[in-house]
């Protein structure tokens, strides 16, 4: 050899480049390509579909069953996903499956969450008291905060199948327990989280890139009807870590105000930390202090 | 490897940017990694497009167990053998020829250098027997890890990684005269 260059290097350098004029055509070529496989893909789809439906008396009754139930009962028919008519799976629903195995993995998690309350004008108020929620395996801590004040402390301990909530309220001097069925709920940011990965691969709308709380994130947008009797208005919105890939921020907006059908209310989960550094007792039920009384906050407001 | 899927997840939206972008980031190392297996640029322009419509076309039912580059990588390599296995006596065009990236020499004489190194190496990679070529330019021009390489191969990673050493060694012997190409 006449240099001394290392043979790995003199390979790096051993490149082709197709011409621009190629690099177009080829371009072009592909996207045709990609026009032909979304012409064509859902037209097959459905013919076959049509094909096998038409052929058999049960095809036959269960369409018009179906032709019924739509045109009567206005169910909502989603066979090929969402509102782009694309069906979306794939390595979202092994993204989905990385995202639960993490879940798995935390041990607790903290974040803050805020309301807004959205007129019909489009006018919105953030509402003054908003909630920290501390999640741990099995215990719940809600410090409930108006402005810069704590208003409240709610603890959340299990009891065999049920919850005991016990409450020190600040503001009205009071402390108690009460006994709940079941789980913390939907309330539970882990079981929210969850629940969004298992409906990631039926996002309606990719809401592309942004830089959330000083984090790159990605954003995917669900209609809340897809995992309940929720609303069209009401839509969730998460905001994914590109790096961690664990939501920064969900937003719930056009949530329905009881009684109010002239407003909605929009809820913002945000400031997740999924490696906190808790106190051991913090979800120990803490001492009321000694001018405080045992009653329900209601029994107080009369 | 979130960014693939991410990009995976709008193409199957039918997302032309995306398909731009992945196009835009991989095609020139995938032309590179073809010609460098074919000694045939006009071919290897030709391999690199039937990959990326392959791509589009398989997009719905595509599961990304692996980075896109890999898989782009591979697919061109396969494509590659495929061609070899349809015409095995194919004559390929002079890589002289080929719009390969002009050498990088800092003065006229240096320049003068670089070119017959470069035409030499490109010679001597022409006569290396073609399994150690493919690991080493999957290795060198798509970065590939040796395990994703023995993966492709079919093999075990510890002869990918001689492949990819015999076929060093033979190259240098090459580009020293020590063997005939």
């Amino acid at each position: 050899m006449s240099t001394n260059e290392p043979l790995e290097s003199m390979l790096r350098r051993l490149r082709y480049q197709a011409a621009d004029e190629r690099r177009r055509k080829t371009l072009a070529n592909i996207f045709s390509a990609m026009d032909e496989s979304h012409e064509h893909a859902p037209t097959v789809h459905r013919a076959q579909i049509w094909r096998l439906t038409m052929n058999t008396r049960t095809g036959r009754l269960a369409l018009a069953v179906a032709v019924i139930l739509i045109v009567l009962g206005g169910v909502t028919f989603w066979p090929f996903g969402g509102k782009n008519g694309r069906w979306v799976g794939g390595s979202l629903a092994a993204w989905a499956q990385e995202l639960q195995a993490t879940l798995d993995t935390i041990k607790a998690v903290t974040c803050r969450e805020r309301s807004v309350l959205v007129a019909a004008d489009g006018s919105q108020r953030m509402s003054s008291p908003w909630d920290r929620f501390y999640v741990s395996s099995d215990s719940y801590r809600r410090d409930i905060y108006d402005g810069n004040t704590l208003r409240e402390i709610q603890v959340y301990v299990p009891d065999g199948n049920d919850m005991v909530q016990h409450y020190l309220r600040f503001d009205l001097k009071c402390y108690g327990a009460l006994r709940h069925k079941g789980r913390f709920g939907v309330q539970d940011p882990i079981e929210r989280i969850r629940q969004y990965a298992e409906l990631l691969h039926k996002a309606d709308q990719f809401l592309g890139e942004q830089v959330v709380d000083g984090h790159k994130c990605v954003g995917f947008e669900i209609s809340a009807s897809r995992y309940g009797s929720n609303p069209e208005t009401w839509l969730d919105r998460i905001w994914f870590d590109e790096e961690t890939r664990l939501p920064v921020r969900i937003e719930e907006s056009g949530r329905p105000v009881m009684g109010d059908s002239t407003r909605t209310f929009t809820t913002i989960q945000d400031q997740f930390d999924y490696a906190p550094q808790l106190p051991a007792d913090s979800f120990i039920p803490q001492q009321p202090p000694a001018d405080f009384v045992n009653a329900h906050p209601d029994e107080l407001r009369k | 490897m979130f960014e693939d899927r991410r990009l995976l997840w709008r193409l199957k939206r039918g997302d032309k940017d995306a398909l731009r972008f992945i196009y835009e980031a991989y095609q020139s190392d995938l032309v590179t990694l073809a010609a460098n297996l074919l000694h045939d640029p006009a071919t290897a322009e030709d391999v690199v497009q039937d990959v990326f419509i392959g791509l589009v076309r398989s997009v719905p039912r595509l599961e990304l167990r692996r980075t896109l580059r890999a898989y782009l990588a591979t697919a061109v390599a396969n494509r590659v053998r495929d061609h070899y296995r349809r015409m095995p006596r194919a004559a390929a065009a002079p890589l002289e020829d080929a719009g390969h990236v002009p050498a990088r020499g800092d003065g006229p004489v240096q320049m003068v250098i670089d070119d017959e190194d470069m035409q030499k190496l490109r010679s001597a990679v022409a006569g290396l027997p073609y399994e150690q070529r493919e690991v080493i330019m999957l290795r060198v021009h798509t970065g590939l890890k040796f395990r994703e390489i023995a993966k492709h191969q079919n093999t075990s990673i510890k002869t990918a990684l001689s492949r990819y050493q015999y076929g060093l060694d033979k190259l240098r012997s090459m580009m020293d005269g020590e063997v005939s190409t």
